[in-house]
């Protein structure tokens, strides 16, 4: 069981998480800004950070990336074609924020997995720590790969990597899933309510 | 975060870093600081209407050619397309064709602009602009010549009167004459087999001649590439005593690897 009042910022969290997620383009213009997304995350994360000290450092991730991404509103995110191309900047905003998106990432699990720990729901429990678990390792791959395709960036190369991405956009679905579910667990009881203030404090 | 996870934390991001700063280096190391055009020796004559030549440029970082311009061949166009791509740099193809019949002469230099900072005066090796069509007073009928991406290639044509064919030469610089082999060849009237001739050779009327050749690999670290377009001469007598020149112009094709382009970044940067 969870709080009832953590559902609310659950599914706004999640939210915002799929709008960082969704990225349609008309041309070059983001129709969906990532930094909306993330406004929306942080501000749900604000709620949730009363629950656990993750979501705060969550949050705070959420807010630099808001910022950072004002830029990615007109720029043309995709990288991926024409490599060589992209100056390097480019490459390491582009990574810069990705790897803001991951640390992120880590205290969301965090918290997830503290919320469904101290709901009670051990199989989802269970599911959030695998998920963390090859996330995370994903990720810090891709941030790890990603500076071998500046200088080794022949189409099979490409393609792998591009492969990769795809697997990683999966995850990143996997991810943003988890508040909706945790925001699907039985509310606790009114009587309770008491107990979740003193396990706050 | 406990002690492990911390540890765990500062590896990765050791590694990270170490990764972007040793591809961003290396990165850097592979670029060139502006276009490099490749050495061209180029034969032509004033109605020849193609000249190619070829450079290399960056993908992403410095100045990209945008025009081309021999300032004495103003009647000459060029269109620049990419002809080889690798991982730092396009090896490009700057098609040129002329409008109009060319000048005569020989041609060092073309203004080259660029996409920042003002047009340049650039090196490019030679032009050099013929009188003529460039057939000579041939004793051949020249019917085919051909060419492929493994620098081989032949000229062929037919014997118009009887003749002792005497040499076979071409316009390449000393320098280079080592880059190119060749073989006359002939199919005497009746024959069905090309079979090689040593000159001089007496080669009667309406026998096919072939001139096998094959460029060979040159190596970037030793020089910036030349690019050829080279005339080759076979030299006879006719029955009537007179001297025949047939000229053709033959094929090459300038192709580059990888390793090949690393060598000649590293050479423009350490000349």
């Amino acid at each position: 069981m969870i709080d009832a009042r953590l559902m609310a910022p659950l599914r706004r969290l999640g939210w915002g998480l799929t709008l960082i997620f969704i990225d349609i383009r008309f041309g070059t213009i983001d129709i969906l800004p990532d930094f909306i997304g993330c406004l929306m995350a942080a501000s749900a994360l604000g709620t949730l950070a009363s629950s656990h000290k993750s979501f705060g450092k969550a949050r705070a991730a959420a807010y630099i990336q808001a910022l950072l991404s004002l830029p990615d509103l007109v720029l043309k995110s995709d990288t991926l074609t024409g490599f060589a191309s992209v100056p390097l900047g480019m490459h390491l905003y582009g990574q810069g924020l990705t790897l803001l998106h991951t640390l992120m990432a880590y205290w969301l699990f965090q918290g997830f997995l503290a919320l469904a720990k101290e709901a009670g729901a051990v199989e989802l429990a269970g599911t959030i720590a695998g998920r963390g678990k090859l996330y995370l390792a994903c990720s810090v791959l891709q941030l790890l790969a990603y500076p071998y395709l500046l200088n080794f960036n022949d189409q099979g190369w490409m393609v792998a990597f591009g492969a990769f991405v795809v697997f990683l956009l999966l995850l990143e679905l996997l991810l943003l899933r988890i508040p909706f579910r945790l925001a699907k667990l039985p509310p606790r009881e009114e009587e309770e309510k008491g107990r979740i203030i003193d396990w706050k404090a | 975060m406990n002690t492990r996870n911390r540890l765990l934390a500062g590896i990765i991001a050791v590694l990270i870093a170490g990764s972007w700063i040793g591809n961003v280096l290396y990165y850097r190391s592979g670029q060139l600081r502006e276009p490099l055009f490749m050495n061209h020796e180029i034969m032509t004559t004033t109605q020849g209407s193609i000249i190619d030549l070829y450079y290399l440029e960056n993908k992403s970082t410095g100045k990209k050619v945008t025009a081309i311009q021999i300032e004495a061949l103003p009647s000459l166009r060029f269109e620049l397309t990419e002809w080889q791509s690798f991982s730092h740099q396009k090896f490009m193809h700057a098609f040129g064709y002329a409008e109009s019949d060319l000048q005569p002469g020989k041609y060092t230099e073309a203004t080259v602009y660029y996409n920042e900072g003002p047009p340049k005066k650039v090196p490019i090796g030679i032009i050099e602009v013929e009188d003529g069509e460039g057939d000579g007073n041939g004793a051949l009928n020249f019917y085919s010549s051909g060419g492929g991406s493994d620098g081989s290639g032949f000229i062929s044509g037919r014997l118009r009167r009887d003749s002792v064919v005497e040499e076979v030469s071409t316009s390449i610089g000393d320098n280079y004459k080592p880059l190119l082999t060749y073989e006359l060849k002939a199919t005497m009237p009746g024959a069905g087999e090309l079979v090689p001739i040593q000159l001089p050779e007496r080669v009667p009327q309406g026998a096919s001649l072939r001139v096998d050749y094959q460029w060979h690999e040159q190596d970037p670290a030793a020089g910036i590439p030349t690019v050829f377009r080279p005339w080759m001469t076979i030299r006879s007598q006719a029955s009537d005593g007179t001297e025949r020149i047939d000229k053709n112009l033959i094929q090459f094709n300038l192709y580059l690897t990888e390793a090949q382009v690393r060598a000649l970044v590293k050479r423009e940067a350490n000349p």
